[in-house]
């Protein structure tokens, strides 16, 4: 993990979806809830194939909520992200467990951030 | 004219010498045809001697003028005649030219002394006014003479007799009307040989005779007028003291008199008079005489019968000098019929007279008792006011009050509907408060812009559950192109639709059939460039109206007859305000109805002002599941999607997704049969945010099937209610489908929660719950423990599921309406049986946790049993010993 990149990323850069979206709120509500609810399948079900050692399937769906996650600016998220996708891909299994770890604390932030 | 009295040829001109009409004696001379003669000029048939003009001078009236007629030479007297006409006589003599008018008409006779008789010739008959012309007594030759000539006529023929010598008489005929007298001459004998015949002529003045004609006709002419007119003539003449009195045949028949009672002194005038009417006759005839004044009186006669007659006496005075006799000349006129009819319309005139006080003294009692009755109904309206309107306010409020808190969407349509309807209820009391001021012209009208769609939909949230209570179906068609706004007095409008819809709904109960059928329909069309008008239809299939009620339909306190009162209640104030405020609104009402068929109320109000309904896109996409695709629900649900949505598709149901499409699109379930639920059992529980459009006949049943989905009438839908649900749905949609907590996001990589075998995890759990609590949270620790669920809402529909689906267990509660979780478990062994199928695990979850009951449930099948509350655990450990095996 490199620590130097992860302290410049945001939990939630909010301008990302301000240039996607312009000044919607309602709209940025509305695509960050998705997400969120995106989000606890998708964890849940990285967490699954982690438990059934599919390690193939956890890196298809690490895939698909970075795209999502990178959407809302959701940047340290899509960093854990692409690392769990990282080490799937490499089989690295305790790999897989600390960034699913990391990422479930970091959704956790994100769903903070976007309740404030 | 009668020319034909004399055989002497007469001809009719008119002043421009055209010929009118002419005698037998003429067209005989002039060898033609009636008609070939007429409107011919004379001169072509007569050769005067000297040029006859258009402007005949006095040198040819009442002269002879010689002439040439058929080459004959004659004489043509020229006598003047009424209207510018002319009578021309022809004679035989020439004329001198200085000729004076000696000329005569002549009859010849002859007169058999032996036999005393005469033979005349056709002028000498006619002459004497008689028919037989041989063989005529003397006696009845005497009788055509007057009375004081027959004397000199019969003593001259008897000395002719003797000495047969010619005599000369001059005589007056009694039918002659004027005093001329004509004369009788004999001739002596005819000849030596026939020594008993005695002939002669008799002659009369030809103008004598014209005039004679003239008289004759203007008599039978008045006689027949007098006759006609039962009126009668009388002549009075006073000389010295004595008044004799005269008066002619009608007057005698008038009276019943015998004709020759024609005259005698003043009490042969009175002695028909009646006793009490002779005295005023008397005094007044007395009266005139004395004053010189006319005389009129209306009295009595007695007849010979006894019958009375009415008699209308007029007479003229006047005097002659000369003699020093006074006349009064006059007429009676039969004035029975006339005073028999005056007397019944003066009988009549009482009777109505007599009537009219006493419909009159009635009237005055009634306005009393109306004017009573007025003001003890103001006096109760007033206390009805206060009675009903206080409470009402209090409703109100803690209404207004209960809408402020935070209520969910189901309480807060509840709570608007009880708005709705305390609200209509205030104001359907003002109206009745206003029905006074309607009818004294005082009402005002308040205007302003309202939503119609919203004051339809308000119409039908309160009639909606009284229609369905009465089995009436109540039916809405809202035009695509209505207003979203328009201005009106909103109140007013409501009013009047409230009174049409709560009578149709009211009478709709017809006697031939068990369910009614209430349509309102709504449209706005444009009458010109300014003004467009609200047309509301509101139509029943009810009792209907007859033609006589249908006139005084609009009246207040008006209803068909009493029994309908009976029958159905209400004050009949209702279309009378209804007509009162259409007709102050500019509109008018249209009743068209038929008995036992139904009725229509159409009602037209005239608008100036309106907002058009924008589009307002909610959704990107709208799906229709329903099995029709082509009726006029379908089509007037499209009309008004296309306001709200501009990509909207059709599919049959079967062709719904029970997971959610999306959030951006929009599912609408129509369905309006069983065999339509029936369809939708086979599926799981539908999870996504769906709207269900529903025939109001199957109510409980989606009722009961789609518990928690937003549902609407398809036939009483409007632009109001669907855009209010479409709204709901879209925040519904929008906010989170689920409330997040952070310990949602928690992964528990432990391989201890991991089952054994993975591989089964792919088959979902079939779970049939009928608590829809149950239901979520049963779905959501499954969900936790990495299990895919699908739902049932019963037995019936989980036994379906299960035969149509493939499922690694069942989770079943046990108390369950329609088919419980026993029925469930032995219907599936049986046919696993049947089928010789692997059994599959049934797993119970109950309420109930006695030990009993776990046994019970053992024993009809099932393979476990789980008590609630379940834990995570429990489901779990059961999942862990059954799940895949």
């Amino acid at each position: 993990m490199e620590i130097s990149i992860l302290e410049n990323l945001q939990t939630l850069n909010e301008d990302v979806m301000r240039e996607l979206l312009g000044d919607d709120i309602d709209e940025i509500k509305s695509f960050r809830q998705q997400f969120l609810v995106q989000a606890k399948g998708s964890l849940q079900k990285i967490a699954g194939h982690y438990r059934q050692d599919n390690l193939k399937e956890i890196k298809e769906e690490a895939h698909y909520l970075k795209t999502s996650a990178k959407a809302i600016g959701a940047e340290r998220c899509a960093y854990y992200l692409q690392a769990l996708e990282d080490a799937a891909l490499d089989l690295e299994k305790q790999k897989c467990r600390a960034y699913i770890e990391s990422l479930s604390i970091e959704i956790k932030n994100v769903f903070r951030a976007c309740n404030n | 004219m009668k020319l034909d009295i004399t055989k002497t040829p007469a001809v009719l001109i008119s002043q421009n010498l055209a010929i009118l009409d002419l005698n037998d004696a003429a067209l005989s001379l002039f060898n033609k045809q009636p008609d070939a003669l007429r409107a011919t000029p004379i001169d072509q048939y007569i050769k005067f001697s000297k040029e006859i003009s258009n402007n005949l001078s006095d040198q040819w009236l009442n002269h002879t003028v010689a002439a040439m007629v058929s080459n004959k030479q004659v004489n043509i007297a020229f006598l003047p005649q009424e209207q510018n006409t002319y009578l021309l006589m022809i004679l035989d003599q020439p004329a001198c030219t200085a000729a004076t008018p000696q000329n005569y008409v002549t009859g010849s006779w002859m007169y058999n002394i032996s036999e005393k008789a005469f033979q005349l010739s056709n002028t000498c008959a006619a002459l004497l006014a008689l028919d037989q012309k041989t063989a005529v007594p003397i006696e009845r030759i005497l009788n055509s003479f007057r009375e004081i000539d027959r004397a000199l006529v019969l003593n001259a023929f008897k000395e002719a007799d003797l000495d047969k010598k010619p005599f000369c008489l001059e005589v007056h005929t009694d039918h002659s009307l004027d005093s001329s007298a004509m004369q009788f001459i004999c001739q002596g004998l005819q000849d030596e040989s026939t020594p008993d015949i005695l002939k002669g002529i008799l002659k009369r003045n030809v103008y004598s005779q014209v005039l004679n004609c003239k008289l004759y006709e203007q008599n039978e002419r008045r006689r027949r007028a007098l006759e006609g007119g039962r009126i009668g003539t009388w002549s009075a003449a006073k000389s010295s003291q004595s008044l004799y009195f005269r008066w002619d045949d009608q007057t005698c028949k008038l009276l019943h008199l015998p004709l020759k009672e024609n005259h005698g002194d003043l009490a042969s005038w009175l002695a028909q008079i009646h006793p009490q009417d002779v005295q005023s006759v008397k005094d007044a005839i007395e009266h005139s005489f004395n004053t010189n004044l006319d005389f009129e009186r209306e009295y009595r006669c007695i007849l010979q019968n006894g019958e009375s007659i009415y008699l209308y006496a007029k007479g003229v005075l006047s005097c002659d000098s000369a003699s020093g006799t006074t006349f009064l000349d006059g007429v009676i006129i039969d004035h029975t019929s006339i005073y028999e009819a005056r007397t019944k319309l003066e009988e009549s005139n009482l009777l109505l007279e007599a009537k009219v006080k006493s419909r009159t003294a009635e009237l005055n009692q009634a306005v009393k008792h109306a004017e009573m009755a007025s003001q003890s109904k103001s006096e109760f309206l007033s206390m009805m006011s206060h009675e009903l309107r206080t409470p009402m306010n209090a409703i109100i409020g803690a209404l207004d009050l209960l809408t402020h808190q935070d209520n969910s969407f189901e309480e807060q349509e509840l709570l608007d509907t009880a708005a709705i309807a305390a609200n209509n209820l205030v104001s359907i009391l003002n109206d009745i408060l206003d029905i006074n001021k309607i009818e004294a012209g005082k009402l005002e009208l308040d205007c302003y812009d309202f939503d119609v769609s919203k004051m339809l939909n308000n119409i039908i949230v309160i009639f909606g559950p009284i229609a369905e209570q009465k089995g009436v179906k109540l039916k809405v068609v809202e035009a695509k192109d209505m207003p979203s706004e328009l201005n009106g007095d909103e109140n007013r409008i409501r009013q009047v639709m409230f009174n049409l819809v709560s009578n149709a709904i009211k009478f709709s109960v017809n006697d031939s059939k068990d369910n009614g059928l209430v349509s309102i329909e709504l449209s706005c069309t444009k009458v010109n460039s300014l003004v467009s008008k609200l047309v509301i239809v509101v139509k029943d299939d009810g009792i209907g109206i007859d033609e006589d009620t249908l006139k005084k339909l609009f009246t207040p306190f008006t209803q068909a007859d009493k029994s309908t009162t009976r029958r159905f209640g209400g004050t009949g104030l209702g279309l009378a305000i209804c007509g009162r405020l259409v007709e102050l609104m500019g509109g008018g009402i249209v009743v068209n109805s038929e008995l036992n068929v139904g009725s229509e109320f159409a009602v037209n109000i005239p608008i100036w002002n309106f907002k058009t309904r924008q589009k307002a896109l909610l959704y990107p996409c709208i799906n229709i599941y329903s099995n029709e695709h082509h009726s006029d629900h379908i089509e007037q649900l499209l009309d008004k999607l296309s306001f709200y949505c501009d990509n909207v598709t059709q599919q049959p149901i079967g062709h719904l997704s029970t997971k959610a499409s999306g959030s951006h699109c929009l599912d609408i379930l129509i369905v309006r049969s069983m065999t339509d639920i029936h369809e939708l059992d086979t599926k799981p529980v539908i999870t996504q945010k769906v709207l269900i459009l529903y025939q109001q006949d199957i109510l409980s049943q989606v009722k009961e099937r789609f518990k928690s989905a937003f549902k609407l009438d398809i036939d009483t839908l409007t632009f109001f209610t669907l855009e209010k649900y479409l709204t709901q749905l879209k925040e519904q949609t929008s906010i989170a489908p689920e409330t997040l907590q952070e310990d949602d996001f928690i992964v528990d990589l432990d391989t201890n929660l991991e089952p054994n075998n993975t591989t089964s995890h792919e088959l979902p759990l079939l779970i049939v719950e009928d608590n829809e609590f149950n239901q979520k949270l049963m779905v959501k620790q499954l969900s936790r423990l990495g299990y895919n669920c699908e739902l049932a809402s019963d037995g019936i529909q989980g036994l379906k599921m299960w035969q149509s689906g493939d499922y690694a267990l069942v989770l079943t509660d046990c108390h369950m309406p329609g088919m419980d979780g026993f029925e469930l478990t032995k219907h599936i062994r049986k046919l696993e049986d049947k089928d010789k199928k692997q059994a599959i695990p049934i797993i119970a979850v109950t309420g109930a946790a006695m030990k009993g009951d776990q046994e019970y449930c053992l024993s009809v099948g099932m393979s476990d049993f789980i008590s609630k509350p379940v834990t995570l655990a429990k489901f779990k450990n059961a999942l862990e010993r059954w799940y895949g095996n």
